[in-house]
């Protein structure tokens, strides 16, 4: 069987599976630390138990253990006395429990009761888990992943370690990337009360991770048991619950802020059950949301309601004590009224808004099987397919008076995105002794998904009216409908290998990615296969496995998106204007500004990847609670992005008006000429030319992260339970790392005023400190429970920067004329202080929880300024350095809860 | 046009990767299952004497290889093990909520529902 399924494997078409189950080992000595064979290990959960016995060396192991807390039986007759442990098995961990049983007569207690070590002594990855104790108990709430993985430390604004925000991260629902193929944001979103547990990882990961620059977060939702539960939950709150914390000076310097955000109406419940439908075989899932939020958004927008019912089921099999089976799918509506399309928030009002279609079904089948205590199949077939529809509500079209920068007439932003994502992985664990103990796996993934958007930003129309000062000058046309198939596969191989204290974690990973033009009919995306070596060592330090020191060097490649290759596929129209007369109808023909070409993209490209080294030390202090502390580097590589190979480049001097220093410039010499040279490449290395073809000057595209990142960690389950973190870190480079323009496509690039001038420093998402704490209390007596967290976080970095004007700087675009006056990131935005907290009063009856809890987010009503004006003087009538975006204001949200 | 050339070019450099990745393939393979206990340090032959005979008690009883056989025990019975537990108060209050709330949430789905133009 073993041999069938590594042939299987061999001619799979690739890889890349991660797990969603744990290992369980041990040894069982006696007092003398002779080894006892025979003894009968007993693994009890929730969803019945296992036994093993010890082997020739006194070994055990359970394999395919979901994530959870189970109780750990070791027993061998009468003479010794059997001894129960608590084991808590995380997603792709080994947790050790080593027992020594002692002599039943000179042992007065039948059975001892400890607790497994929290350090895993073997892996070289760093680790952080959310568990579900942790979000039931701390009024951390979020519907996507990456509002999630915000509470890990290292990571904010979605940006890990220093990487893209909205792009790098693998959006992992029990274990199979969710998110959008097009650009890597959160596609899928999901009840919170499914999480069973998250991993948070990245740091060290192994092979069978990748398709990520950033981290990895591993959500595994929640399965019935041999006893039925049930959880029934309900938040509420309403725009009395809300505080106003725009001061009077923020208020003076920009007078948007005055209207900030309100949540008017908060409905959101749940109700769950899980449970047998046949002992120790069969068992249940089932979870029902309707979430309805009703909110006053920044500026004369009244009412934006979402509404979002969501209904999920899953089945769980054990029809074999080697087989289990997982059949799971969620079905989710999301509908939106009241966003704002293509106006400015300042300005739209509910007539000028879009409303939002975006239904979605997600599956997801796997199965099990482990064969013996030696190897563990595994295979999961996972996708979705669901769109997401935005429709003005007054579909004519608008006008823009660039004069008095107003909007009148429709909304615009209708956008249609269609997508569909499937994936399968098949891997193979395979544990044997060689030189050691090993514990190989390697396996396969092949992802299959559809993009298709369709952009209409100015509305159904297709056009807008332009005019200054009320007089008419011409209609605006622009749109898109491109579309893109990823075609990934990949494979991995690495192995385990610990001999003595020392354990080598080493892998190797293949990424091979195509992006297909179903309109051209054609691959236009081929980069090289990606190879992603991962070499990482542990040492255990002490013999009771509560300290290990670390090190790790790997190489990670993005996932695939389509974003960076659409731009060379056909469906981008012409940028046009159409000259109108006095009553705004138009006379000639459209004239082309920008051309819809189909850009060119280099056959010699590389996929975008990361390089990382790490050195971490883990000890456990006490029991429950660990401390970590882990040195972090990280070189992101091959970035792609547009140029203009044809274009040659003019000098002049122009004066810096914030530092009344002069410098040099560039003008587009030869635009008409040039203008069919867009092309996608990995930019570095990428030449400027001047109008004799010498060089300007030559692309050094980069990014790197330095941290350093201290974590203690509790088991957050006791009276008290606390997770503290800080990390000190900074981003710099080229190559920001906030939103995906210059990661997936945009303009920085193509001209060398923004790439050669100021263009390198600290990022945008760069956060030199950050304090992130959870703790959670029980009150003594009267069974009051206190959960909040605090966090700490340096601002976000901004640039002054300038927007010369067309006739000073013919750049072909405002965007290639926008130059920063200062290096990169110099300047910071205020440092962030927030605290939430929750306050639950609970009663105990009979093994039914019920709890009635009141959240407060920010309770000290903090006002921290999160964002600011970086255009030097002013735009949009608002001052550089005026506040242009507060921390979100302090809101109380009651909620209650039955589970039993 | 400059692009850079990375290091890991040419057929001898892709062979390297090609030639890992094989050998980390082929190693489970080859590898042995878990060979004959070692010597113990300070063994103590009473007590193994003892657990010989424990661990031969045991196999009899359960029919099991040593280190090879995973089975799953029977657990005690609970209220909440078997269906009689929906014939309790709070099974019964339980299936009610459980069908309120489901029923809610499908009459949103279909009431609250917006529907795209383009998909009418």
């Amino acid at each position: 069987m073993f041999a069938f399924a590594l042939t299987v494997l061999l001619f799979a078409a690739g890889a890349h599976a991660q797990s969603s189950v744990g290992t369980v080992e041990g040894t069982v000595t006696d007092e003398q630390g002779a080894i006892l064979p025979g003894a009968n290990a007993i693994l009890t959960g929730p969803r019945g138990a296992q036994t093993v016995q010890t082997d020739d060396k006194g070994q055990f192991r359970f394999i395919s253990v979901q994530p959870g807390i189970y109780t750990l039986k070791v027993e061998l007759g009468t003479t010794f006395a059997a001894q129960t442990r608590e084991v808590t098995v995380g997603i792709g961990k080994t947790a050790l429990a080593d027992f020594t049983l002692k002599v039943a007569s000179l042992s007065e207690a039948i059975e001892v009761v400890g607790s497994s070590p929290t350090v895993d002594v073997r892996s070289s990855a760093t680790d952080n888990t959310v568990s579900n104790n942790m979000l039931q108990m701390t009024p951390l709430y979020s519907s996507t992943a990456t509002g999630l993985l915000n509470a890990a430390p290292g990571i904010n604004s979605s940006s890990a370690f220093g990487a893209q925000g909205s792009f790098g991260n693998a959006l992992l629902l029990d274990g199979v990337d969710t998110r959008d193929p097009e650009g890597g944001s959160a596609w899928t979103f999901f009840n919170q009360n499914l999480i069973e547990e998250i991993q948070i990882g990245g740091l060290g990961a192994p092979a069978e991770y990748g398709g990520f620059t950033g981290a990895i977060i591993n959500t595994v939702t929640k399965s019935g048991g041999n006893a039925f539960s049930s959880l029934f939950s309900m938040r509420y709150t309403d725009k009395d619950l809300s505080s106003k914390n725009v001061s009077k000076e923020q208020l003076a310097a920009n007078a948007n802020l005055g209207k900030s955000a309100v949540l008017k109406k908060l409905k959101d419940y749940t109700v769950q059950m899980g449970g047998p439908i046949k002992t120790n075989k069969a068992f249940f899932f089932a979870s029902i949301q309707r979430y309805s939020a009703l909110s006053d958004p920044i500026g004369p927008v009244a009412n934006s309601q979402d509404i979002s019912p969501r209904l999920n089921v899953k089945f769980t099999l054990q029809p074999t004590s080697r087989d289990t089976f997982i059949l799971g799918t969620q079905y989710d509506s999301y509908n939106v009224t009241g966003r704002v399309g293509y106006w400015p928030s300042s300005q739209a009002t509910d007539q000028q808004t879009v409303e939002e279609d975006a239904p979605e079904w997600v599956w997801n089948a796997q199965w099990r099987r482990s064969f013996g205590t030696k190897a563990l199949f595994e295979t999961k077939l996972t996708g979705y397919t669901g769109y997401y529809y935005l429709d003005p509500i007054d579909p004519s079209p608008f006008t823009y008076d660039g004069g008095t920068n107003t909007y009148t007439g429709g909304g615009g932003g209708q956008y249609y995105a269609d997508r569909s994502r499937n994936q399968l992985q098949v891997s193979m664990t395979r544990y044997a002794e060689k030189f050691g103990n090993h514990s190989f796996k390697f396996g396969a993934e092949i992802e299959r998904s559809h993009v298709r958007s369709q952009y209409q930003p100015y509305g159904p129309a297709g056009f807008y009216l332009y005019q200054y000062y009320g007089v008419p000058y011409y209609r605006v046309s622009y749109g898109y409908d491109v579309q893109g198939n990823n075609r990934r596969t990949s494979a991995y191989a690495q192995d385990q290998w610990s001999a003595g204290r020392a354990t080598l974690n080493i892998g190797l990973r293949m990424d091979h990615i195509r992006g297909y033009s179903p309109v051209l009919k054609e691959t236009v995306y081929k980069p090289e296969l990606g190879w992603g070596p991962r070499v990482g060592l542990s040492y255990n330090l002490t013999s009771r496995d509560t300290a290990a020191l670390k090190a790790f060097w790997g190489r990670y490649y993005e996932g695939a998106a389509s974003a960076l290759y659409t731009a060379a596929t056909p469906g981008i129209q012409d940028l046009t204007y159409t000259d109108v007369n006095s009553s705004g109808q138009p006379i000639g023909a459209p004239r082309v500004i920008v051309p819809g070409q189909v850009y060119g993209i280099s056959d010699d490209i590389k996929h975008p990847r990361t390089d990382e080294a790490n050195v971490s030390y883990e000890q456990q202090l006490m029991r429950g609670m660990r401390f970590t502390a882990t040195g972090i580097w990280r070189w992101g590589d091959n970035f792609i992005n547009n140029v203009i190979t044809g274009a040659r480049w003019s000098p002049k001097t122009l004066t810096n008006s914030l530092t009344g220093q002069t410098f040099t410039a560039y003008t587009w010499a030869n635009q008409a000429a040039s203008n069919n040279t867009f092309t996608v490449v990995n930019t570095a290395g990428f030449q400027y030319l001047a109008t004799d073809g010498s060089v300007i000057g030559t692309l050094d595209t980069r990014r790197k992260y330095r941290g350093l990142m201290l974590v203690l960690t509790n088991s957050l389950r006791g009276r008290l339970g606390y997770q503290f973190s800080y990390v000190l870190s900074k981003s710099e480079g080229n190559v920001d790392n906030s939103g995906g323009s210059a990661y997936l496509g945009g303009s920085q690039f193509t001209g060398p005023n923004t790439t050669l001038i100021n263009a390198f420093g600290e990022l945008t998402n760069s956060r030199r400190h950050e304090v992130k704490a959870y703790f959670t209390y029980r009150v003594p007596k009267v069974d009051v429970m206190l959960g909040g967290n605090y966090t700490g976080l340096s601002g976000r970095h901004f640039t002054p920067s300038f927007v010369y004007s067309n006739s000073t700087l013919p750049t072909g675009g405002s965007s290639r004329r926008t130059i920063f006056l200062e290096p990169r990131g110099t300047e910071e935005n205020d440092f962030i202080h927030n605290v939430d907290l929750r306050v639950e009063k609970v009663f105990s009856i009979e093994g039914n929880r019920f709890g009635i809890y009141a959240d407060t987010l920010n309770l000290f009503n903090a006002n921290a300024v999160t964002a600011r004006q970086a255009t030097y003087p002013s735009s949009g009538g608002i001052a550089y350095r005026a506040p242009t975006g507060i921390q979100g204001a302090r809101q109380i949200t009651f909620g209650a809860r039955w589970s039993f | 046009m400059t692009l850079r050339f990375t290091r890991w070019r040419g057929p001898t450099a892709r062979a390297v990767p090609l030639v890992l990745m094989s050998v980390l393939i082929a190693m489970p393979a080859a590898a042995s299952e878990m060979t004959l206990a070692p010597k113990a340090k300070n063994t103590q032959v009473s007590l193994r004497q003892i657990a010989a005979r424990e661990a031969a008690k045991t196999t009899l009883t359960t029919g099991l290889t040593t280190g090879t056989a995973v089975r799953r025990a029977e657990q005690p019975n609970t209220s909440r093990q078997s269906t009689g537990f929906f014939k309790s108060r709070p099974g019964a209050i339980a299936l009610v909520v459980m069908a309120a709330g489901t029923g809610y949430a499908i009459y949103s789905a279909s009431h609250d529902r917006i529907k795209s133009p383009a998909k009418n």
